[in-house]
């Protein structure tokens, strides 16, 4: 009974303490005063479970097909390189230099884990700067930039830039309009907005990829 | 041997350029022109189908100058209107869905008509048209090669449109 008292008087210390740091603003969430390095590494663990956990039922297609690599290149030259740079253009950006934690570069992005690529992809990281890539775009184009990145490790600048021009994908109009459902006609910026009829539908993949994410239906926000 | 290196680098620069530049839309947007220019087409219009081809150009001309309702008006009240695997069944049906889009997208947008053939038959007349679009999106410039099919019959009040179908490419992006 005496422990079980000592253990409510700790744990009401432990509320009121983390109370007190909330409400009197002494955490300092300034992103240029990083954490301490066993909070980054606990953070870094937590991040690395959630997304293994949740991406372990994903259905990963070929990766080798070369019209998912095309739509791909295009989608990260567009979407991705001015936070993880580019073999074309390994010069750091505001945006690469300024975030916290820094996103990881190009060359290291290739040795993600296919499956986690693409979860971190489609749902982003919370207080990361990653971005929810699959409110906008169709599993398809998200799993075409998962095989660009494999590609990336040793990549040359002339390459990539070869990859990029040859690509249909985000910069050249494709990918991030009219996926999902198919239908030429779907709707661009809200209901009262179709497309125009002179507007080209590009589907850089063409015919869906026969695998697609098997997940569950996720409403279970955090 | 200089020379030759400078010239064999020139041409490839030459040829690199439009290369890198396809569908990437790195045209000037200050060099959009709104409007609608047929110079430089290629015209094969037979004579019988001349009054035809003219109510396609009102119809254009008016969705270009941002007035789908005076569009509309060139269109029989059942025209079927294909484009890109949609479909709009009628002249209400087309004003209630894509019609105000077109407008709005052409108004601002640079059309060059490269090649016209036209023929008509008693009642009926078709016009094959293909026009380089150039319209302004955000920071960029879109190119399009277009390409549209009208047949129209002629009625009581004129000739009108009963079908089109458009299709729409990036420019270069093959054949």
């Amino acid at each position: 009974m005496k422990l079980l008292k000592t253990l409510l008087v700790l744990a009401l210390l432990a509320v009121a303490g983390a109370a007190a740091v909330v409400t009197t603003g002494a955490y300092d969430v300034a992103a240029d005063t990083p954490h301490w390095p066993s909070t980054y590494r606990l953070i870094e663990f937590a991040r690395t479970r959630s997304i293994a956990v949740r991406a372990a039922d994903i259905v990963v297609p070929d990766l080798d097909d070369p019209a998912l690599l095309r739509s791909g290149a295009g989608n990260y030259d567009a979407m991705c390189v001015s936070c993880h740079l580019s073999p074309a253009d390994g010069e750091d950006t505001e945006l690469s230099l300024g975030l916290y934690p820094r996103p990881p570069r190009w060359d290291a992005l290739g040795t993600v884990e296919p499956r986690a690529a693409f979860w971190t992809l489609k749902h982003g990281i919370k207080a990361s700067g990653m971005p929810v890539w699959g409110r906008s775009m169709d599993d398809r184009y998200l799993w075409g930039m998962v095989a660009f990145l494999r590609q990336l490790p040793g990549m040359s600048a002339e390459r990539y830039r070869a990859a990029v021009a040859a690509s249909p994908g985000h910069s050249h109009g494709g990918g991030e309009t009219d996926v999902g459902g198919g239908d030429p006609h779907a709707q661009h910026g809200g209901a009262e907005t179709p497309r125009s009829s002179f507007e080209p539908v590009d589907d850089p993949t063409a015919a869906p990829t026969p695998a697609r994410e098997h997940e569950h239906d996720e409403e279970n926000h955090h | 041997m200089k020379l030759h290196t400078v010239s064999l680098s020139l041409v490839l620069a030459l040829i690199a350029a439009p290369a890198f530049s396809h569908g990437k839309e790195k045209h000037d947007v200050a060099a959009v022109v709104a409007g609608r220019d047929a110079g430089k087409a290629e015209l094969q219009i037979a004579p019988a189908a001349a009054d035809a081809v003219a109510v396609v150009e009102r119809f254009s001309a008016a969705l270009s100058a941002g007035n789908p309702d005076k569009a509309a008006a060139e269109l029989d009240p059942a025209v079927l209107i294909l484009e890109s695997g949609g479909v709009e069944r009628s002249r209400d049906e087309y004003l209630a869905g894509h019609a105000k889009a077109d407008a709005d997208f052409l108004k601002g947008a640079q059309v060059s008509l490269t090649r016209r053939t036209a023929q008509a038959s008693g009642e009926l007349a078709w016009i094959g048209s293909e026009s380089a679009i150039h319209a302004k999106k955000g920071a960029d410039v879109v190119a399009i090669d277009s390409t549209e099919t009208m047949v129209l019959r002629k009625t009581a009040q004129g000739w009108k449109i009963v079908h089109i179908h458009w299709s729409s490419r990036r420019a270069g992006a093959g054949h």
